[in-house]
């Protein structure tokens, strides 16, 4: 009777290594995911000094946007920072998701205003920048659906039975979605004057 | 359909290609013995010599005939796939580049090719694929695409120009988008695959024709000797074409039922990669409307036919589903009469642009005569303030005098070539001798057409007043930027061969270096340049070598120079006040000057400018050199300065 006892004891343990070495796999796949859009968003922070250097001589008396453009970039860059650092915190990821929204917002504000001043629009550097962080945009939202696809994968995995017992166990933490929108290909926004 | 049942239905679609095509094969040799024994029933016949024997139609009696005439035609056919094969077998950059297709790479500086390329890499992370080789088809001014090559590995993408010009970025994501799906889904290489078996069904008819095409017309010869045979040629490559339309015929009912399906089935993907349909709809519906439509103009076209985004070619067994077909299955309530509404639009933008152009050149020509009249002496206005913040007065006015350049020398700034010539001629001295050197320089660096170009541009390049001069050569970098990197280092190095010639050395021509260095080579090596840390007072000697230099150029007697250089030193090292210096060859001295004042920290760096346009201005007005000089500095300093001219 008592080796009947060891051999499920065993297999229980082997089962649950096997829960444990699957989490940890996903949990790999989406920091992995999300080195991927590190670098993208790296890439669109480096360009907005440049773009606002260069919007600077057209844009003389619109130094409030310019300003928050490039607070909303600072404010971004070190959430970038700290989510790098740990993918794996859910607040921190949620901090940069809004700290990028944030710039979306402030980048929307600075297109909006460029509308208005025809040299700007047709100053090449500027016409660049624009194409550029339009494209680093459009690869942070592609690299953000794999991002979002695995980061599900590991929730799932964490949260259904019997794998959920072994994620408690261990303390597997939950992963959050990144949700971030891009400036370039918003509408542009309604200004009004009060 | 997912990912491994559309795999699966190619695979079954690549056995039922291989089946038509045995078919293809098999009427083809059938077709061609029945000729072959026919005639030869026929002429055999007519050695007997009884012409009024019937001839015997047996074929059991020309056993060897037969054979030899399969096995030529098999042979033909089997040769000529395989060589095709084989040579495509570099991969889909081998179709593109027959095609003529110029590629992208990863560091175009063309602001078209820079969208197609960054569209392409964006897709290759929505796909999950390598990012692909990147060709511009230049000669096409149809809206058409194709994807080529065996594995995602060594995979071609190819746009036409017309596609670039005509597409917006949203439509031409959706369009390299359904290119991406034919990579992915294994379609891609199913097509490429079909070149190589077409080539093979297609070959006899080629043949014919070009056996027609050396043939000469049969006109005035049949009196002469050659007649007869030529005759007999021309007979007999007419029948053999006649054989091979058989083949082509099989050909493109092949490539018709390959393709219409999967153009679909990519067109449902792109939207799923894109997760935005109206891209891709919105580039079917421009192809509808523009009159070029997709069409191909490349003859070798009928070869890819199968694998272009849109139909190439009009014909009996379409490649490709009708174009309101595709446009319904991505959004249903698209009605006809909105490519009438969009052909009309694009008229409409084309028609605004070309008058707004004529508008600018009259206006400005208008205006611009009394601008240029009393704008040797320029006024410094507040340009303290300026100084990276044009106010809109500045702008307008940097229009005019813009505006005020010679038509050539606009056409000249747009295109490479020209504008490089462009630029030397404005890097060459007025002084006759000097003049001779440097143009005999020219010679021998770079030919005597070369030589010709500039000498044409230096005429023009005369007659400008000394304020059209630093326009004039601001405008011509554009177009210097597409130039290679060679190209520009060797531009470079003759400029500097020019001023070495000089007669003696001028503010213009040491700009005009200054300028060239920043805007060519930085560009070069774009590496992000560190912020630097150089406070005013580590680099003391430095300023005062710059604002002397300054100072001298800017005034003619040493009195008022003197006063300019103080207000200016005054005003960055108040108190120390470093006496003026006599820099007799200062090109050398200010070059030194400026390479360690570039890392002076940013506040520095605004003090330095404001200092300058101080020194400038003490006298009450801005001389062209000296606002060519302030150019130069700010540029090399990497400090944005505005268009600087004349206020009223």
């Amino acid at each position: 009777m008592g080796w009947i006892l060891l051999l499920i004891i065993v297999l229980l343990a082997l089962f649950a290594i096997g829960i444990y070495n699957g989490l940890v796999t996903a949990r790999n796949a989406y920091k992995n995911a999300f080195a991927q859009i590190d670098v993208q968003l790296t890439r669109r922070h480096d360009l907005i000094p440049n773009l606002v250097e260069t919007a600077k001589g057209y844009l003389a008396h619109e130094r409030q946007t310019l300003e928050a453009v490039i607070t909303a970039r600072n404010a971004a860059v070190s959430g970038l920072k700290a989510a790098a650092a740990n993918p794996g915190d859910p607040a921190a990821v949620l901090q940069l998701a809004g700290a990028e929204n944030a710039l979306t917002g402030a980048l929307g504000r600075l297109f909006a205003l460029a509308e208005a001043y025809p040299d700007l629009k047709a100053n090449t550097t500027m016409m660049q920048l624009s194409e550029e962080l339009t494209t680093t945009e459009n690869k942070v939202a592609f690299a953000r659906q794999a991002y979002n696809d695995s980061v599900m994968g590991y929730n799932n995995r964490r949260e259904m039975f019997p794998s959920s017992i072994v994620a408690n166990m261990f303390a597997f933490q939950p992963a959050q979605l990144l949700e971030i929108e891009s400036a370039a290909k918003r509408e542009v926004p309604q200004v009004k004057f009060t | 359909m997912d990912f491994f049942a559309r795999q699966a239905a190619t695979r079954r679609q690549s056995r039922w290609m291989v089946f038509l095509f045995v078919l293809a094969v098999l009427a083809i040799v059938i077709v061609i013995d029945l000729v072959v024994v026919v005639t030869v029933a026929i002429l055999s016949v007519q050695d007997d010599g009884g012409l009024l024997a019937t001839p015997d139609m047996s074929i059991w009696r020309y056993p060897t005939i037969i054979l030899f005439s399969s096995l030529v035609v098999l042979g033909t056919i089997g040769i000529s796939s395989v060589a095709r094969t084989v040579s495509l077998a570099a991969g889909g950059s081998k179709v593109a580049e027959q095609l003529g297709g110029t590629r992208v790479g990863a560091d175009t500086a063309d602001p078209l090719k820079r969208r197609l390329r960054n569209v392409v890499e964006e897709m290759a992370i929505a796909s999950g694929v390598p990012v692909p080789q990147v060709y511009v088809l230049e000669r096409e001014a149809g809206i058409n695409a194709f994807a080529a090559g065996y594995s995602p590995a060594n995979a071609a993408i190819a746009v036409t120009r017309g596609a670039l010009v005509n597409l917006n970025r949203d439509e031409l994501q959706g369009v390299v988008a359904h290119e991406f799906s034919h990579v992915l889904n294994g379609d891609m290489r199913l097509s490429t695959r079909l070149i190589g078996l077409l080539f093979g069904l297609t070959v006899i008819a080629m043949i014919a024709r070009t056996i027609l095409r050396f043939v000469p017309r049969s006109g005035g010869d049949s009196g002469r000797k050659g007649g007869p045979a030529i005759a007999v040629i021309i007979v007999a490559a007419l029948i053999v074409l006649a054989l091979g339309w058989i083949g082509l015929f099989f050909g493109r009912l092949i490539q018709a039922a390959v393709s219409r399906n999967r153009e679909s089935l990519a067109d449902a993907s792109a939207v799923q990669f894109t997760r935005d349909p109206t891209g891709l709809r919105n580039a079917l519906v421009k192809i509808g409307a523009l009159g070029a439509g997709s069409r191909f103009s490349d003859a070798d076209a009928e070869e890819v036919a199968h694998m272009l985004f849109a139909p190439g070619i009009q014909r009996l067994f379409a490649t490709h589903p009708p174009l309101e077909q595709r446009i319904r299955e991505i959004d249903p309530g698209f009605q006809p009469s909105e490519f009438e509404t969009v052909r009309r639009r694009l008229a409409e933008a084309r028609g605004a642009e070309q008058e707004e152009a004529a508008a600018r050149t009259a206006a400005g020509a208008a205006r611009a005569g009394g601008l240029l009249q009393g704008a040797v002496v320029l006024a410094p206005a507040a340009v303290a303030g300026l100084v990276a913040n044009p106010g809109t007065e500045h702008v307008l006015q940097a229009h005019e005098v813009l505006a005020s350049l010679p038509e050539s020398f606009r056409r000249a700034a747009r295109q490479p070539e020209q504008a490089a010539a462009l630029f030397l001629a404005l890097g060459i001295d007025v002084v006759p001798e000097a003049r001779e050197r440097q143009l005999a320089f020219i010679r021998e660096q770079y030919g005597a057409e070369f030589h010709g170009a500039v000498l044409a541009m230096l005429g023009e390049v005369d007659a400008l007043t000394s304020v059209q001069r630093m326009p004039a050569l601001l405008q011509v970098f554009a177009a210097l930027n597409q130039l290679g990197r060679a190209e520009r280092v060797e531009l470079l190095k003759c400029l500097n061969g020019l001023l070495v010639r000089e007669s003696r050395p001028s503010v213009f021509g040491y700009a005009l270096r200054k300028l060239a260095q920043v805007q060519l080579q930085d560009n070069l090596d774009p590496r992000r340049r560190a912020v630097g840390h150089l406070g005013v007072h580590g680099a003391r000697e430095e300023l005062q070598v710059l604002l002397s230099i300054l100072a001298a150029q800017g005034n003619e007697d040493e009195v008022a120079a003197r006063a300019a250089y103080d207000a200016g030193i005054e005003r960055l090292l108040p108190g120390i006040r470093p006496p003026l210096l006599r820099v007799p060859h200062w090109p050398p001295k200010l070059d030194q000057a400026l390479t360690r004042l570039d890392r002076l920290q940013p506040a520095a760096k605004e003090h330095l400018v404001q200092a300058l346009v101080t020194a400038i201005s003490h006298d009450g007005r801005m001389t062209v050199p000296e606002s060519e000089l302030l150019r130069a500095i700010c540029a090399v300093l990497h400090c944005p300065l505005p268009p600087l001219y004349a206020a009223a």
